[in-house]
């Protein structure tokens, strides 16, 4: 007992220590996920916080606000900059997409992010004092970037497209059919669309949210087929690359979508959001925006909101 | 010809608080600077670095410790495969404190060998795990990012020791 304290030391406690990693890796995704939050807020956010206040400490702050301050006078001095211009232009868009929404859009900020290369996660400043909940769809002007997986009172974090445990049901809009699939994240950090071996899927077609599995509502743009593969490990299904409609590297607010219809229903309205006079996704090809909200195609649409329009 | 000697390894040498200064550095580097220095996919490792410094100052029970520690740290800030780092840094912490007892590591540069060495083979425990089957992207991020990785890594290391370590 001896020898063993004194000889194996080092290789009892790393034993130890590798068993207790492997227990750790062997859990069940859903537990380590857990694991892993808890540990990350309890490490990461006092580190946010304490690099605020260094910052503080420092002086930082209050240059940092002199500066702003400075920098917004000089603005406002100098006149319509670009800046100012694409500012105006983003926040008159924002103003026009909140108004007269059949949903019921959140405005927030995006205050913090992952330290990974590619974003995961996102923490927004809207919590359950605003009525926010788990698995909400979070989007911004272009589409979607996510859902609300952790909700405090006043902040709540974000699950991205691009985090590997991300999954939505899809459907691929091409020139003349649809097709039904899941949208995943691969390893690589490139975002997949996973379709029946026989798809016919083509580069360009559109992909937004089918509306199917209760979380996400049809018709929020995610992206477009970049160029297909094949499966390699099982050959059954044909993945497409997706190239996403959403930087995700520069978005600094979204919207939470709070009314989200039940499990197989679709929420028509929701696609007006994207695509203005549209109540159906426009198919690959079809260049939107050209057509006026009065066309019959669009009113016929909109009857019938939960039928694939014919283009 | 340089004199070799099975003498104390320069980072067992260091100050208590040259090493501190060094653990910090390293995780200041983990937290903030591992993103902004990525080069075409490859990123300086400052966990790594601290662990194998770690482990060939204190040896096998001290590296395996720091490593599990600096293991859960990584698998923090990733979300994802929770244990994994834990592993890999405990076996490369124990197993550069065992060479510590019987390698030379006081001849010049064996220490940025035994980081880039490291580097490489926990990438083939993280990117073999994290690509679940998924054998081409494992082959596509090991073969293009790893050895850059390692030499960015080897680079960070030989920086910091020249700094705090005074080498």
């Amino acid at each position: 007992m001896a020898l063993f304290r004194s000889a194996y030391r080092a290789e009892a406690l790393a034993g130890v220590l590798v068993l207790a990693s492997l227990v750790l890796l062997a859990l069940p995704e859903n537990r380590q996920d857990s694991l892993a939050r808890a540990a990350n807020h309890i490490v990461l956010l006092p580190l946010a916080g304490a690099r605020n206040v260094l910052g503080g400490y420092l002086g930082l702050r209050e240059e940092n606000a002199r500066l702003r301050m400075e920098l917004q006078a000089a603005r406002l001095e100098l006149g319509a900059t670009q800046g100012l211009r694409i500012q105006n232009r983003d926040l008159s868009r924002m103003l026009e997409f909140r108004e007269d929404q059949p949903v019921d859009l959140v405005p927030t900020r995006v205050i913090d992010r992952d330290f990974g290369t590619l974003p995961t996660t996102f923490v927004i400043d809207v919590g359950w004092e605003d009525r926010i909940e788990v698995d909400q769809p979070v989007v911004t002007l272009d589409g979607l970037i996510g859902k609300t997986v952790d909700v405090g009172r006043s902040a709540s974090e974000v699950m991205l497209f691009s985090h590997p445990e991300f999954s939505a049901s899809a459907m691929l809009m091409g020139g003349d059919h649809l097709e039904y699939g899941v949208v995943r994240a691969a390893p690589n950090g490139e975002v997949e669309l996973y379709l029946p071996l026989r798809s016919r899927s083509e580069t360009g077609d559109r992909i937004v949210t089918s509306g199917y599995g209760g979380t996400f509502p049809r018709g929020i743009p995610i992206g477009m087929v970049e160029r297909g593969m094949e499966d390699q490990r099982l050959g059954l299904q044909k993945i497409d690359v997706v190239s996403p409609v959403v930087d995700l590297g520069s978005v600094s607010s979204a919207f939470v979508l709070r009314k989200v219809g039940d499990p197989g229903e679709s929420v028509g309205d929701v696609p007006r959001l994207f695509w203005p006079g549209y109540a159906y996704p426009p198919m690959a090809g079809e260049s939107f925006g050209q057509q006026s909200p009065e066309s019959p195609a669009a009113d016929s649409a909109s009857a019938d909101s939960s039928a694939p329009a014919q283009p | 010809m340089t004199q070799v000697s099975r003498g104390t390894p320069w980072a067992a040498r260091m100050s208590r608080q040259r090493f501190a200064l060094l653990a910090v550095l390293c995780a200041i580097g983990a937290l903030f600077l591992e993103g902004p220095l990525e080069i075409a996919g490859a990123t300086p490792d400052f966990v790594l670095i601290l662990v194998v410094y770690g482990a060939i100052r204190t040896g096998a029970l001290g590296g395996a410790t720091m490593g599990f520690v600096s293991g859960m740290f990584r698998d923090t800030l990733l979300l994802m495969h929770f244990g994994l780092h834990a592993l890999g840094f405990t076996a490369i912490g124990y197993g550069v404190g065992k060479m510590r007892e019987s390698l030379y590591l006081d001849a010049p540069a064996i220490d940025t060998l035994i980081l880039a060495a490291s580097k490489m083979l926990l990438d083939i425990l993280v990117l073999g795990v994290a690509a679940g089957g998924a054998w081409k992207a494992f082959e596509m991020r090991f073969f293009w990012e790893s050895p850059g990785s390692a030499l960015y890594t080897t680079l960070a290391g030989a920086v910091l020791a020249r700094l705090v370590g005074g080498r």
